[in-house]
Parts: C-alpha cells; sequence; structure tokens
C-alpha cells in the first residue's frame, strides 16, 4: 500500500484529470490520493474568496466521484481570514475534508495564521504547508522551514505536514527536527540523494510521508526517492503510507 | 540498459554515493544497468578539467563497462589539445561541456570552435543544461540554467556534430519537440524529465529515436530513473531503443 499525501486536482482534461491522476497512481500501486485543489482552472498564488470557495467546491465534486480514491484537503489563505474559518468550518467540520492546505500566501510564522492553526486543533486534523527554501528568492510571503518551525513552536498541538522535503532540504530538516509535531513529506524538486536519507537520521522515519505533488511531478520519479534511498521495510513501510494513514485517520 | 548520464568523483555540497567507478558499477548493476557513460564531476571545479579527465581515465581502467566522457573548457585556451587526448588516449565516447559553471554560453565563439571540432573528429558533444535545480544550489556556487534557445541557434549550424542535450527538463523537450526533424543531430537524455506520465507523453510527441536513458547518479537516486521507464508501460522495441540501441549507435558501444 502507498498513500500519496501531496496530489493537486485542477480542472484539467485528459491526462491531469482526476480519473487519469488517479489512474497513474494506481500503476504504481499509490491509493488513495491526498489532494487539494488551489485553483479550479490553474493554482492560484494569491486568491479571492471567490476562488478559494471554488476551488474547494471543485475538490467536494471530485471527492464524491472518486470516494475511494481522494482524501481532501480544504484550501485556505491566512490573507482572508473569515473567508478561510468559514470553509474550513464547511469543508472539514461539516463536509469530509480530512485536514487544511496552506500555500503561499502568507508565511506560516505570521500571527494571521493563529486563528487556522486553533481551529485546526480543535478539530483535529493537520495542516499541510507548503515551505522551500530557494536560493533564487523565496516568493514574498512564502514559506520556509523556518516559518514552521514558528507556527509549530507556538502550537506544539498542532500537527503539521511540512511539504516539499527537497525543497527545504538540509537546513529545513534542521529547522523542524526539534518540533514532534511537524512531519515533512518527500513530494516535489528532483529526485536528489542523500536528502532522505538525512531526514531519517535527523527526523526519524515516523516523520515522513511520501508524497509526489502530482501532476506537476511524476509518481514514479517522486517515488523514487523513498524505493531508492536504504531503509529497512518498517521504515519504509511508515514513510510509503503508515504515517499518511495516521495523520489524516484513514 | 546503458546509462548515458552516470558521474563518479566529489561533490562539495553534499557527500554522494558511490563516488567511486567501482562502487558506481555495482549500484549500476544491481539495476538492470549494465553499462554507463561516466563523467568527472572535478571537471566542473578544477581550474583545467584536463586534471579530472586523467583521474577519471585512470579509474576507469579494468572496468570496460564504463566508459569516459570528457569534461572541456572552451574558454581555456588548450581545449583542441586536450580534446585531442581525450579521444586518442583516453577513448572517451563524447565531450561535456558544463557551460554555467565555466562562464561561457554556446553561442560563444571558443564553444562554436569546439563543436566544429568535435564534429570533424567524430566525437559527440554533450552540453549540459543544469546539474541541480536553481533553487536547491549552494549560492558559493550558483550556476543558472543554460538557455536552450541559445543553443538552438547555433546547432544548426553545426550539423557534423552530434549534440546531447543533458539533464534537459520536460517542458524543454515540448519547446524542442517542433524543431526536432530539422536536427537529426541533437538528441536529448531523459535524466531530468519529469511530469505526470511525463516519459509517455514525450514518446507521443517525438518518438523514441533521439531519446537517451539517463540518470544522473550520484546526483539522482537511479530508482528514480528506473520506475520513469516502468510509468510509461513502454514496449519492447520501445524500452530497448531509449535505454540501449540509442546509445550504441551515438556513442559508438559495441
Amino acid at each position: 500500500m502507498i498513500i500519496d499525501s501531496h496530489v493537486h486536482l485542477v480542472d484539467w482534461d485528459g491526462d491531469r484529470s482526476t480519473e487519469s491522476l488517479v489512474r497513474l497512481a494506481t500503476r504504481h500501486g499509490i491509493a488513495p490520493i491526498v489532494c487539494s485543489c488551489l485553483g479550479v482552472n490553474d493554482y492560484v498564488r494569491y486568491p479571492t474568496p471567490e476562488q478559494v470557495t471554488a476551488a474547494n467546491d471543485y475538490l467536494l465534486r471530485e471527492m464524491r466521484v472518486f470516494a475511494e480514491d481522494v482524501v481532501g484537503l480544504c484550501y485556505a489563505c491566512p490573507s482572508l481570514p473569515e473567508l478561510s474559518l468559514r470553509e474550513i468550518d464547511r469543508c472539514v467540520a461539516q463536509g469530509p475534508m480530512k485536514g487544511i492546505k496552506l500555500w503561499v500566501d502568507t508565511k506560516a510564522s505570521d500571527p494571521s495564521v493563529e486563528p487556522i492553526a486553533r481551529r485546526a486543533i480543535e478539530l483535529g486534523v493537520p495542516i499541510l504547508q507548503h515551505a522551500f527554501y530557494k536560493t533564487t528568492g523565496n516568493l514574498e510571503n512564502e514559506t520556509t522551514p523556518w516559518d514552521v518551525a514558528v507556527l509549530a513552536a507556538k502550537f506544539p498541538e498542532l500537527r503539521i505536514q511540512m511539504a516539499h522535503l527537497h525543497g527545504c532540504g538540509y537546513q529545513g530538516i534542521n529547522d523542524i527536527a526539534p518540533y514532534p509535531n511537524v512531519s515533512v513529506d518527500t513530494s516535489g524538486s528532483e529526485p536528489e540523494a542523500g536528502v532522505l536519507d538525512r531526514a531519517l537520521c535527523l527526523l526519524g522515519s515516523g516523520r515522513i510521508l511520501f508524497g509526489s505533488d502530482a501532476p506537476g511531478r511524476g509518481y514514479g520519479v517522486q517515488l523514487g526517492k523513498v524505493l531508492g534511498t536504504e531503509m529497512d521495510q518498517e521504515d519504509r513501510n511508515r514513510i510509503r503510507f503508515k504515517n499518511a494513514r495516521e495523520l489524516y485517520k484513514l | 540498459m546503458i546509462d548515458a548520464a552516470a558521474y563518479t568523483g566529489h561533490w562539495p555540497f553534499r557527500p554522494l554515493q558511490p563516488s567511486d567507478p567501482a562502487g558506481l558499477l555495482s549500484r549500476l548493476s544491481a539495476a538492470g544497468i549494465e553499462r554507463a557513460l561516466v563523467t568527472p564531476i572535478e571537471g566542473l571545479f578544477y581550474e583545467d578539467p584536463q586534471m579530472a579527465n586523467e583521474r577519471l581515465a585512470a579509474s576507469l581502467q579494468g572496468l570496460p563497462a564504463l566508459a569516459p566522457v570528457c569534461v572541456l573548457n572552451p574558454a581555456l585556451p588548450a581545449w583542441e589539445r586536450d580534446l585531442e587526448v581525450c579521444r586518442s588516449r583516453f577513448h572517451c565516447r563524447a565531450v561535456k561541456l558544463f557551460p554555467a559553471y565555466h562562464r561561457y554560453s554556446p553561442i560563444d565563439q571558443p564553444a562554436r570552435d569546439l563543436f566544429k571540432a568535435a564534429g570533424n573528429l567524430g566525437v559527440p558533444v554533450v552540453v549540459q543544461l543544469r546539474v541541480q535545480d536553481v533553487r536547491n544550489q549552494n549560492a558559493l556556487a550558483f550556476a543558472p540554467d543554460v538557455s536552450l534557445s541559445d543553443f538552438l541557434t547555433i546547432a544548426p549550424r553545426y550539423r557534423d556534430t552530434q549534440f546531447v542535450l543533458g539533464c534537459i527538463k520536460y517542458a524543454e523537450i515540448l519547446e524542442l519537440a517542433s524543431r526536432l526533424p530539422d536536427l537529426p543531430h541533437v538528441w536529448v537524455e531523459i535524466s531530468n524529465l519529469e511530469y505526470v506520465d511525463g516519459l509517455r507523453r514525450i514518446i507521443d510527441r517525438v518518438g523514441t529515436q533521439r531519446l537517451l536513458f539517463g540518470s544522473h547518479t550520484p546526483f539522482f537516486l537511479i530508482e528514480s530513473a528506473i520506475l520513469k521507464l516502468s510509468e510509461a508501460v513502454l514496449t519492447s522495441k520501445e524500452r530497448e531503443t531509449i535505454t540501449r540501441d540509442n546509445a550504441q549507435v551515438l556513442f559508438g558501444l559495441a
């Protein structure tokens, strides 16, 4: 069994449709896929309230059609605090979604994230937080692993899935290491050797989840990070599915 | 299978394993890869990359499954001498250029002189578009991506030279696709090709005749390259073409 903890759904046709993503995932034995929608027609970094609602509506529809294969996370934007809390109530508290997705509109260390963090704790659901260290320079409000560490320290009861191990890199692993409430997914960036080894050493397999960042990334290439890194079978199973199953209560 | 893009040596920013040729061969063999073209990582950083080529050639003695791909820097004055030594003494199967690391462009005259010379000698030239995602690089040795459009402005003028675009990305292959029929001397190495079902999409667009299997190991995990192949659900013919036949023809491997 393999659970992909980081996939994006968009209302695209053909090979990037939900049907195609689910089918291609199962080619590698991946099911279910944990998905967020960052915009109906394309990823939207700084959405309007209408765009956030529409994105979550789209994901809810796809979850109904692909009930066995798609787990949903509610797209929320701390820069839209009231709208975000309403969406979390609609999609998570009263709906079928299993967590909250935060992307690039606000740094995780910003106080505006705190109401969302408190609500996540109340509901007992994790936040999947995008994070990256870019030598080329992060976007203006793009979260770094350091920001994730700040959020984790403020809310030790909050479960955080920090995205993009290979984009957060060695510095990112060290940033989150002291905070047991932070896990990291393997999604995105290139399949660089050695990074997952370091994460295993400093975080332990209990804090790492397989993720792909499909459709922008390929399932096989991303899965190769996990299958190609030396570890014992119990560690591999934790990363492949056990940690995601526990985190999202699947 | 033949891996058209493997490396040995020391990378200064994190430990890469395996770093030695015997270890590399063992790792490749375990993945079902029988032969590989190998570039010395030190060629990126040594002030005279020929020193890296000399060390590579010596280290590959007794390992016929590994064939040298020598690093040349056309911005240095002795590249012609080094090209001849690499070809005649080290029996390199190709030369590899790292324009971003050596601070020149493929459209600069020294690079063009090298393209012509290599073509006259029948030595394929790998133009390495990148080694690492620019976002993940160490700021001490930042190397921007090499411009594909720069390459495409000069490639048509050197039709006697066989070019390989190293570490080309999925979107770049799409950009290149319409030009490939007019550029029969240009090949692509697929180690950095990634998108959901990316290899199948590329095959459907450009066919298999110009694709070269590469792992970019030890920078990348070999398993990712292998799973990329299996994800594409290749026919036997497609697989043999991409993972063996094209490399045999291009690099003169028996």
